[in-house]
């Protein structure tokens, strides 16, 4: 099974304490990353904005963090990630994780890898106050690379909880 | 307490959306539910330790629900996970 963290850094689709007015701007700048990287169509975008404004908040999955998602269908083109930092965090409509500083855009190429990669390890990184911690401090792509790094072998050594 | 073994019928699986649904009606009831797949049991009001089981469609489970409304959280939590069973 492939790796969350190997995909990320070699797609290169980091961007570190970046600034987004709204939540709709922020999903934009992250979802264009995909569009750019050949991870997803176009269409992927909006219908991660369509997904939000018909089905609510449900992709904000901690405090501070969503994991901005729709389906294969919506036009994913290879698994894939975008990790998106925030200067100023943006509300989402999510009382209880409300305001959402880092985004953590997702696209997997069919249901499979939905559910055996992307869900478990994105919700490992989540669990862990440490990495997150880590992720929010990062002020390079370098430093949040690192900090990605020294997650994936925490997982990989199964020191997570 | 009251469990149910059961197999995950919704065809999603219990991945964000629909697990944001099923902590949602947890949250809804009195009673303390957990989740069991395999070997690992996680409180059913966490969000992302329900996500990190990655429960697909066919997967067998345990739910089980210890507190004074645990029989309508068991029947109502069978419901979201195998959609028209029961009444």
């Amino acid at each position: 099974m492939a790796s969350f963290v190997e995909r990320l850094i070699s797609s290169g689709t980091i961007l570190v304490q970046h600034h987004a007015s709204d939540w709709e701007e922020a999903i934009h700048i992250g979802g264009t990353m995909m569009v750019d990287a050949g991870l997803a169509e176009e269409r992927y975008i909006q219908a991660i904005i369509d997904n939000h404004r018909t089905i609510g908040p449900y992709f904000v999955i901690a405090p501070g963090i969503a994991m901005p998602h729709a389906k294969p269908e919506n036009g994913v083109i290879q698994t894939g990630y975008v990790l998106m930092t925030l200067d100023e965090p943006v509300k989402f409509g999510d009382e209880e994780n409300d305001p959402v500083d880092i985004l953590i855009f997702a696209g997997a190429i069919n249901r499979e890898e939905h559910n055996s990669e992307v869900i478990p390890q994105i919700a490992e990184l989540c669990d862990s106050d440490a990495h997150i911690a880590a992720l929010r401090q990062s002020r390079t792509r370098q430093e949040m690379e690192e900090a990605l790094q020294r997650f994936e072998a925490a997982l990989i050594a199964g020191e997570l909880d | 307490m009251r469990e149910s073994t059961l197999e995950v019928l919704n065809e999603e699986g219990l991945h964000t959306r629909p697990a944001h649904e099923f902590v949602k009606s947890v949250k809804q009831f009195e009673s303390t539910v957990t989740l069991q797949k395999g070997d690992t049991e996680v409180p059913g009001k966490s969000l992302l330790k329900i996500m990190k089981l990655g429960v697909v469609t066919g997967d067998t489970i345990t739910l089980r629900c210890d507190g004074p409304d645990e029989d309508a959280a068991l029947a109502a939590l069978v419901q979201l996970i195998q959609p028209g069973s029961g009444t």
